[in-house]
């Protein structure tokens, strides 16, 4: 049995800077070990501890999606001990990964419904991944309407602009992109989340809403997703939590009886309400 | 299976060769009054003790472990070598203890390495209690004085005899080890079962609420903070009990060489849930004491379908602003049971 506390090595191979504010840095990192690549088989909304020997580990969204290859990319804000070491790092380092963890979004029950895909500032990561999936042309078919709604503060803090754009300019996807506050030489949407889905008013008919913001942003969107029809058993939601092990031992991350790391991170609404508020 | 009756005047000798061939843990005399400990000197043994002051649980779940030694950036794993030991004369309540760590360490997706190398080599023979202490309520939460869950062997202690009674097959072959004494007779596994049962009658009952939905929806109720007052977050009580199993993992180098450390954490101190960007989900003191008691009274039933208690009322004892989990327990099952005949929610 392989021991779930040794993370795999791996490279990394590019690193990205994100956003003005440069506390937003995405690592591509490859496995040294072919084994390993083909051990760690993900799913959109999973994640993974990024480890780096001395100086810890930290629980990562993983935001890429497992049809873009063997490379794993990880969108990481600088804001503690390991994501300051790991902001340090050049391309080449070797660091550890362990995973992949938690549960991921649930691709085989939005089969064959529309999405709606709701996110704010950085807590996009794991919704590319999910959009990177589902755009895939062995996979777009399986699923209907690809509505995305993306907000961050300033143009400058929008994560995945390149790809962004790309999806602006396909068919295949309706990308409404919004910044609370733009520039000079913003000439996208302004305004916030809440206020742009209820402008874009998808329909919660045969329809899954996907929504992973700061806890304000969902607050507020929340009764905006209620007023467009959506049931809170198709309403799926991302949950954050100070983690350890990542694999339901160390006790850190439950709500009510439900570990993050196990059951979740990815919840929906109806199961949210069955646990106390404590997240 | 096998019974065998020791003459206690030949317990020394029968340990001190059992201690040539196994790792003898038992309990020994120290500044706490007991503590269990690696014997060479058998002699050191104590049997008439009540309680260790700290559970047995640090055997198979070390204060402090190191999961991962590394060096020049390679990572090595540290799988404990725990060849054939022996856990004499623990008592039933934290050898049942030991059946709730395995539920958590060995059930689920993943088994953990580090607690199964240590449980797979452990023998367990408990002590059944003749005279409960002044905070036990082992048989308030399922357990009983005599109580053989994740035991091997139970020994019970008849004056100038040590009954020894395999109830595993692990027993069995520990007993034929020692090959000593001499088949027990009925008479004496009898005298065995009347103090385990007079023992009991000693003990407080404690009403413990067992409906894990009900405790849940006492989630927002003011009683917490009640409940919790005088808490100042220590952690001592986590510490004690032999149930508590969260761990906090810590890196540890110097010079390109370091280890990777579980060490044991407390979900009463306060940056256990912190986050990073400083948004703690449990707060407060009473959020923190909150989630102990509903861990183990309501979480745990719900996912391993029994309360992670088996009280032992060590937390009772070591708490220094004098709360007392058998008066929190009285006062939910109280207010849950007037909520129930009222047919109204939990206030």
């Amino acid at each position: 049995m392989s021991n779930p506390y040794v993370p795999y090595p791996v490279r990394i191979d590019r690193i990205a800077i994100e956003n003005d504010a440069r506390d937003l840095k995405t690592f591509e990192v490859a496995f040294l070990d072919a084994e390993h690549a083909s051990a760690f088989r993900h799913t959109p909304g999973q994640f993974a501890e990024l480890s780096i020997l001395g100086t810890g580990e930290c629980p990562i969204g993983i935001a890429s999606s497992p049809t873009e290859g063997d490379s794993l990319l990880f969108t990481v804000k600088k804001t503690g001990v390991v994501t300051d070491e790991l902001h340090r790092s050049r391309e080449g380092r070797v660091i550890g990964v362990r995973g992949p963890l938690g549960n991921g979004f649930p691709i085989e029950r939005m089969r064959g419904k529309h999405l709606v895909i709701v996110g704010g500032g950085f807590a996009f990561t794991t919704l590319r991944a999910l959009i990177r999936y589902v755009l895939h042309e062995e996979h777009r078919a399986d699923y209907g309407d690809v509505t995305v709604i993306y907000g961050a503060r300033t143009p400058g803090e929008l994560l995945y602009k390149a790809e962004v754009d790309e999806w602006r300019a396909r068919d295949d996807i309706a990308a409404h992109i919004t910044v609370d506050e733009g520039d000079e030489a913003w000439t996208g949407h302004e305004g916030f989340v809440p206020a742009v889905l209820e402008e874009v008013a998808p329909s919660g008919a045969d329809a899954m809403m996907v929504l992973c913001g700061p806890p304000v942003m969902i607050k507020f969107t929340l009764p905006v997703v209620e007023r467009l029809g959506f049931a809170p058993a198709d309403t799926i939601l991302s949950l954050e939590m100070r983690m350890k092990c990542g694999i339901g031992k160390c006790g850190r991350c439950n709500i009510g009886s439900k570990y993050v790391c196990l059951d979740g991170p990815v919840f929906t609404r109806e199961e949210l309400s069955k646990l106390p508020a404590e997240y | 299976m096998d019974a065998r009756m020791l003459d206690k005047a030949d317990l020394a000798t029968v340990l001190e060769r059992l201690a040539q061939t196994r790792r003898l843990i038992a309990p020994v005399e120290d500044r706490t009054g007991a503590a269990f400990a690696s014997v060479d000197e058998v002699a050191a043994i104590r049997l008439d003790y009540r309680n260790t002051s700290l559970s047995a649980k640090e055997i198979v779940f070390p204060q402090t472990e190191p999961l991962l030694v590394f060096r020049d950036g390679a990572a090595e794993e540290r799988i404990p070598a725990a060849p054939g030991a022996v856990l004499f004369g623990v008592r039933p309540c934290d050898a049942r203890s030991l059946t709730m760590l395995d539920a958590v360490f060995r059930g689920g997706e993943t088994e953990d390495p580090y607690y199964a190398a240590r449980r797979d080599e452990l023998t367990v023979v408990a002590l059944t209690c003749n005279e409960p202490g002044p905070t036990c309520f082992c048989t308030s939460v399922g357990g009983s004085p005599d109580d053989g869950s994740g035991a091997d062997v139970l020994a019970t202690d008849l004056d100038d005899g040590l009954l020894l009674r395999a109830i595993t097959d692990r027993g069995e072959v520990l007993l034929g080890e020692l090959d000593a004494g001499r088949p027990a007779e009925d008479g004496e596994i009898e005298a065995a079962r009347d103090l385990a049962a007079r023992a009991a009658e000693r003990m407080e009952n404690v009403p413990v609420p067992t409906d894990a939905a009900a405790l849940l929806a006492t989630f927002d109720s003011d009683l917490w903070s009640d409940l919790a007052a005088g808490c100042i977050g220590c952690g001592a009580c986590t510490y004690a009990c032999p149930t508590c199993h969260c761990f906090d993992i810590t890196d540890e180098q110097k010079r390109g060489t370091g280890h990777r450390v579980r060490s044991w954490d407390a979900c009463t101190f306060p940056p256990f849930t912190l986050h990073g960007s400083g948004h703690n989900p449990r707060p407060t003191a009473t959020a923190r004491l909150r989630q102990r008691v509903l861990h183990k009274f309501s979480y745990c039933p719900e996912n391993f379908g029994e309360a992670f208690c088996v009280g032992c009322g060590r937390c009772v004892v070591h708490c220094p602003s004098g709360i007392d989990i058998r008066r929190i327990l009285a006062r939910l099952d109280a207010v849950l049971t007037a909520n129930s005949e009222a047919g109204g929610p939990t206030r």
